[in-house]
């Protein structure tokens, strides 16, 4: 059964006070029954006593000494608050009978020896019965004495009072139940709110904010937790916007430079040489775009990547790395200094930590200056291992930027030196994905990446 | 015809010069923002056209077009670039671009355009005409009594220039700058080597030059 959310609210409540509320009833409708049995009761025993004191014994039999009072209304008639009163012998002979029992007589128990109440009727009226057994000197049981108090009234009461409860118990549940549900309406309207306010908002205009309630509750933290939410998605599909437009841009411009240049070429008749450097320019174009989507199918197969963590000696892959780019080096003049243990080992994964090197030594290379110096450091207590080229610097504003998809410094975009801006973001998605943490700073005269690698 | 352009990408902004001065226009290149608006509010009124890439790094073609609109109204602009949604193309045109071209484009498209805004910008049709001479700049042709002529690239921009200009004295210094680029030096002899070179493929023989000398002024072609 599908309830809606106020409804449940007001039905559990409702549940939970009728559990309550019969609990009470039942107690209040007990103790006015106990207590007005209590009161007929102590009602007979007063009488008993009196009783009991006019009578006298001699041996077994009864002698009734008559009180002027036994003649009182009480015992005559059955209309006005009446009392009853029967004297039986132990041989089970009725001695006396108050004159209101008429014809009527009580039942009784010849063996009883203590006293005990219950109830009968008589001619229609209810009647509350103390039996008792009149004892001689001896302790003997010489016969049985029940008195009989009418117990209509508090009969009435009780009936009254069990008929009342009955009825209000369901008539208090149904108002109980609409009242907690327009309090709870109440009370999740601004929900509702939040629910339309939401469900407003989509693509196109992610960037709304639910408004926010003027008390700090419960429903501001949620209306807050939303936005952070929202915002969080926004700025990932800013990213994502970005990461197309860039790429889009980044694949377009080749393609513009390939198309523009042979349309050009084609136009009119050239010599041999001509053809030949525009060919070699658009080589160069395609190797650009091949390049670009290389990395870009990197990057994609890292989202999905799962890291294997062994022992590295560190010294060895910066072996290879310096190795690698060999050729490059010597081009540029550069002087390569590696001042770390050979014993040093790491705990990374073996293909991706060298791609991380492979590309940060890539960059050294292609930015550091013509007879520049790349040095490697490790620092043991940190665990640090840090890579200085130097260069001619990057600003303090460039510095957070280097690691987005597709950003390339002014210089390194206007200088003639290939690249797509996605080797530093592939290195730190690697780097985050072995809890690598990796860090850039730069002086006018060199620039650093430090790795701090997890032990 | 003089145009500016502004283009940070090497590749890009080779075959562009290279394609529009086969064209016969002048071409000044900047190849990065700040450059760029630099050049272009120096010299903007000797510019005929503007072609602006996007995305540059130090300014924004964007920011460059905002600030050439600020000086001046007419001259026209086009975006090159690699941006390609309708929101970009509005936006581009909101900063006061005349026309929008996204990467890769077809230079044909390229030229065909540049045609369009100048015929805009004079109000004329590219056809001009002196005598028996016909200059259509759209087809890049021109043809003497019917007869096709070849003509260089400088010597088709300056004859182009002169029948724009056409009952106007031109003074040497602005055909200097409407038809050389920014790198040649301000040595007005050459275009005497030009002038020349357009009266012997031209010219009518036993009549007077169609190019009508101005001494120590320039020149003029009147229509006969």
């Amino acid at each position: 059964m599908k309830l809606s959310f106020k409804k449940r609210i007001a039905l559990f409540n409702t549940l939970a006070v009728a559990t309550t509320t019969a609990i009470v009833f039942i107690i209040i409708y007990l103790v006015v029954h106990a207590s007005s049995y209590r009161h007929l009761d102590g009602d007979i025993l007063l009488e008993k006593e009196e009783i009991l004191n006019t009578l006298d014994w001699k041996a077994d039999s009864i002698i009734i000494n008559k009180m002027p009072e036994w003649e009182e209304a009480e015992h005559k008639k059955v209309e006005v608050n009446p009392t009853f009163i029967q004297i039986v012998d132990n041989k089970d002979k009725m001695i006396f009978k108050s004159a209101n029992l008429q014809s009527n007589h009580f039942l009784f128990n010849p063996g009883n020896e203590k006293g005990y109440f219950y109830n009968t009727q008589i001619d229609k009226q209810r009647l509350r019965l103390g039996q008792f057994p009149i004892k001689n000197d001896d302790g003997k049981i010489i016969g049985q004495l029940t008195v009989g108090v009418s117990q209509q009234e508090s009969y009435y009461v009780l009936n009254n009072l069990l008929i009342t409860l009955c009825i209000s118990f369901p008539i208090l549940l149904l108002v109980l139940y609409w009242v907690i549900y327009f309090a709870a309406s109440k009370a999740i309207a601004p929900v509702n709110q939040l629910i339309r306010a939401a469900s407003g908002i989509n693509d196109s205009n992610i960037d709304t904010r639910l408004p926010l309630p003027e008390n700090e509750d419960e429903i501001y933290q949620l209306a807050s937790t939303i936005n952070e939410l929202l915002s969080r998605i926004d700025s990932s599909i800013q990213q994502q916007k970005q990461f197309t437009a860039d790429a889009s841009h980044e694949i377009r411009t080749p393609l513009a430079a390939i198309r523009g240049t042979l349309e050009v070429l084609l136009r009119k008749k050239r010599e041999p040489e001509q053809y030949e450097e525009k060919i070699k320019e658009v080589i160069n174009q395609t190797d650009r775009l091949n390049h670009l989507l290389d990395q870009l199918l990197q990057l994609a197969r890292l989202e999905s990547g799962s890291v294997k963590k062994e022992q590295l000696n560190l010294y060895k892959i910066l072996k290879e790395a310096e190795f690698k780019f060999d050729k490059q080096i010597q081009q540029k003049g550069m002087l390569v200094s590696i001042s770390i243990a050979e014993s040093v080992s790491i705990l990374a994964d073996n293909f991706f930590f060298s791609v991380i090197i492979d590309n940060l030594v890539s960059n050294a290379v292609k930015y550091g200056v013509v007879n520049g110096k790349i040095s490697f450091n490790w620092v043991n207590d940190t665990h640090t291992l840090s890579i200085t080229n130097d260069s001619t610097g990057i600003t303090q504003q460039q510095l957070p930027l280097l690691f987005n998809r597709f950003y390339r410094t002014d210089n390194s975009r206007n200088s003639m030196i290939p690249g797509s801006g996605l080797g530093l973001a592939i290195v730190k998605k690697l780097a985050d994905l072995q809890h690598i943490t990796i860090a850039v700073s730069s002086t006018s005269g060199s620039t650093t990446f430090s790795l701090k690698i997890p032990t | 015809m003089r145009i500016f352009l502004a283009e940070d990408e090497t590749a890009i902004a080779g075959f562009l010069k290279e394609g529009l001065e086969e064209e016969g226009f002048a071409v000044d290149l900047a190849t990065n923002g700040r450059e760029a608006l630099e050049m272009a509010m120096a010299n903007l009124n000797e510019y005929d056209i503007i072609l602006l890439d996007w995305m540059m790094p130090g300014v924004s073609g964007i920011e460059i077009c905002r600030n050439i609109r600020k000086e001046n109204k007419a001259i026209p602009v086009i975006f090159l670039t690699a941006k390609d949604t309708v929101d970009d193309t509005v936006f581009g045109l909101e900063a006061g671009a005349n026309d929008y071209l996204k990467k890769p484009f077809a230079f044909e498209e390229l030229l065909a355009r540049i045609r369009v805004l100048l015929r805009n910008k004079t109000g004329e049709q590219n056809i001009f005409e002196s005598g028996n001479i016909l200059l259509n700049a759209e087809a890049h042709q021109v043809t003497k009594n019917g007869q096709a002529v070849e003509l260089t690239q400088k010597e088709f921009a300056l004859l182009e220039y002169l029948l724009r200009n056409k009952g106007k004295v031109c003074r040497r210094t602005r055909i200097i700058e409407k038809i050389w680029d920014i790198h040649f030096d301000k040595d007005t002899s050459v275009i005497d080597v030009f002038i020349n070179a357009l009266r012997k493929k031209l010219d009518t023989k036993d009549r007077e030059s169609f190019i009508q000398t101005i001494r120590g002024v320039g020149y003029r072609v009147n229509d006969n």
